[in-house]
């Protein structure tokens, strides 16, 4: 799995290729994660080209959100591939984490509220 | 051929004829001091070597003092390894004013050590003796580097059994299977690695059966003791008609501990009352929750996020349920399971197998369990696969 993270105001993007699973989940962690802080308190995962994400995946991204919840931000997931958004409707963390068509729209967001 | 000459040539073939596995660094210590005295031809031989297990010294054909088997090791160890050093100014404390040569070695990571030769028979040392106990040296690094490979070997091994023996324990927590009148409850359970980080569980009495499913995010160890966790909340939840409050009595119970460990638990329940003939369902986060009723089979969706994710409950779904109507709780590694092409089995095939599935719980678990299998062929099991199938008897109507 590639991962390239970079840091705006308030914001750290992801963006992931490959596949998202208990093997790969540690460089998640520490590159977005643990970025997680009161500068950055929002994350948005670009997640087109993630073709599988397992259960060690779903908690990294769970940790990720309380983080960013305990901070005053939101985990946003956008362009999910279906097989990600099928694993998050079977979860039902299809309504836990806001999804947009693409990073553009999820800063939209984040400024909206700010 | 001199004395001399002999005297060595024998030490090398008894040398030779050593096994080459010894099994402590003791047994290397104490050999390798009396293959020093004769190689080198010196009144003393000694060999320290310092490792996990603590210091050890042989010294042949005396002992020699702890102290001056430190001081020697620390001096040591400051030059470079494999070369000579000349240790004389270590004369006094092993009782000799004749020269001493000491060679540093390590070995695996994880032994430093020093060979030393004291006091030349002959008055001196020769370039062919400082040879030798360079060679020596090298000999004994690589006696403890085996050792080394033997040590592993066996830790390895017993974590392997230990890891065997939780697995025992998770298959003996696991229900039996039950046919009473009024319910046929069976499950199955195939873990990944040893231990699985998936469970089921239920419990029978007279006016209702509740079973669950749950499933640890993760694998392996961890996974499986966390599945302890679950599995004592489960059994000491209030009796209840009601899914929804197990599971979110459970769901609280185990907050705490997967905050802390940044896992999540996803959770399936149902119960069943006989005397009613209904059936309730409640999921949170977990699928497949499959029902085959009056020779419908349809997949629930969970209504709810699982344990450890902040967001909405679980809520109650209700179903009349009587004759050989079932209901199948299984985890998604079943569902999963891919083929040697990268195709998934998927729920399509699940419902469908369920729905073609006749025969007693047991028999309809083993069914989809073996339609898993065909599809996966000769493809390694990617993870836990769960199946649990609680039927309405035919008797109970």
């Amino acid at each position: 799995m590639t991962i390239t993270t970079s840091k705006e105001a308030n914001l750290i993007t992801g963006r992931m290729v490959g596949r998202l699973d208990a093997h790969t989940v540690v460089r998640f962690v520490t590159e977005v994660a643990d970025a997680v802080g009161p500068d950055h308190p929002n994350v948005a995962l670009h997640m087109a080209h993630v073709e599988f994400i397992d259960s060690s995946a779903l908690a990294a991204l769970v940790m990720t959100l309380k983080r960013s919840l305990q901070h005053g931000g939101d985990v946003m997931l956008v362009a999910v591939s279906d097989p990600v958004r099928l694993i998050l409707e079977l979860t039902r963390l299809d309504e836990v984490f806001p999804r947009f068509a693409s990073l553009a729209e999820a800063r939209a967001a984040i400024a909206a509220v700010a | 051929m001199d004395t001399m000459q002999t005297s060595r040539l024998l030490a090398v073939c008894d040398l030779l004829a050593e096994p080459a596995t010894l099994l402590e660094p003791g047994e290397v210590a104490r050999t390798g001091a009396e293959h020093i005295a004769r190689l080198a031809g010196t009144e003393l031989g000694i060999v320290i070597i310092d490792g996990p297990g603590g210091l050890v010294t042989g010294a042949y054909p005396r002992a020699i003092g702890r102290k001056a088997s430190l001081a020697l090791l620390e001096v040591s160890a400051g030059h470079r390894a494999g070369h000579v050093m000349d240790a004389s100014w270590l004369d006094g404390a092993v009782h000799t004013d004749e020269g001493v040569r000491a060679v540093h070695f390590e070995a695996a990571g994880r032994f430093r050590g020093v060979v030393a030769a004291v006091s030349p028979i002959s008055g001196g040392f020769t370039a062919l003796e400082e040879w030798l106990v360079i060679v020596s040296a090298r000999r004994f690094a690589a006696q403890l580097e085996l050792i080394a490979l033997h040590q592993d070997r066996l830790a390895e091994a017993q974590i392997v059994s230990d890891v065997e023996s939780a697995s025992e324990m998770q298959r003996s927590l696991l229900p039996q299977a039950e046919s009473s009148g009024h319910v046929d409850i069976a499950g199955i359970v195939r873990p990944a690695r040893i231990v699985a980080g998936d469970l089921y569980d239920w419990r029978v009495s007279a006016q209702r059966t509740i079973a669950a499913i749950a499933d640890v995010s993760g694998k392996g160890s961890a996974a499986a003791m966390m599945m302890g966790s679950v599995r004592a909340a489960f059994q000491h939840t209030r009796g209840s008609d009601s899914p929804t409050r197990i599971l979110t009595e459970v769901g609280s119970e185990l907050w705490p501990v997967l905050d802390r460990t940044s896992r999540i638990v996803t959770m399936a329940a149902a119960t069943y009352r006989p005397a009613e003939g209904s059936l309730r369902v409640a999921s949170a986060g977990h699928s497949p929750v499959i029902v085959k009723q009056a020779g419908n089979t349809r997949s629930i969706a969970p209504t709810g996020v699982p344990f450890g994710v902040p967001g909405p409950g679980p809520e109650d779904r209700s179903f009349e349920f009587a004759g050989e109507d079932l209901v199948v709780l299984a985890s998604d590694g079943l569902v999963e399971q891919t083929s040697e092409n990268g195709d998934q089995f998927g729920i399509d095939r699940l419902l469908e197998a369920v729905s073609r599935s006749s025969g007693s719980s047991h028999e309809v678990a083993r069914s989809l369990i073996d339609a898993v299998d065909s599809h996966g062929g000769p493809s390694p099991q990617q993870d836990d696969q769960t199946v649990l199938v609680l039927r309405a008897n035919a008797a109970a109507s």
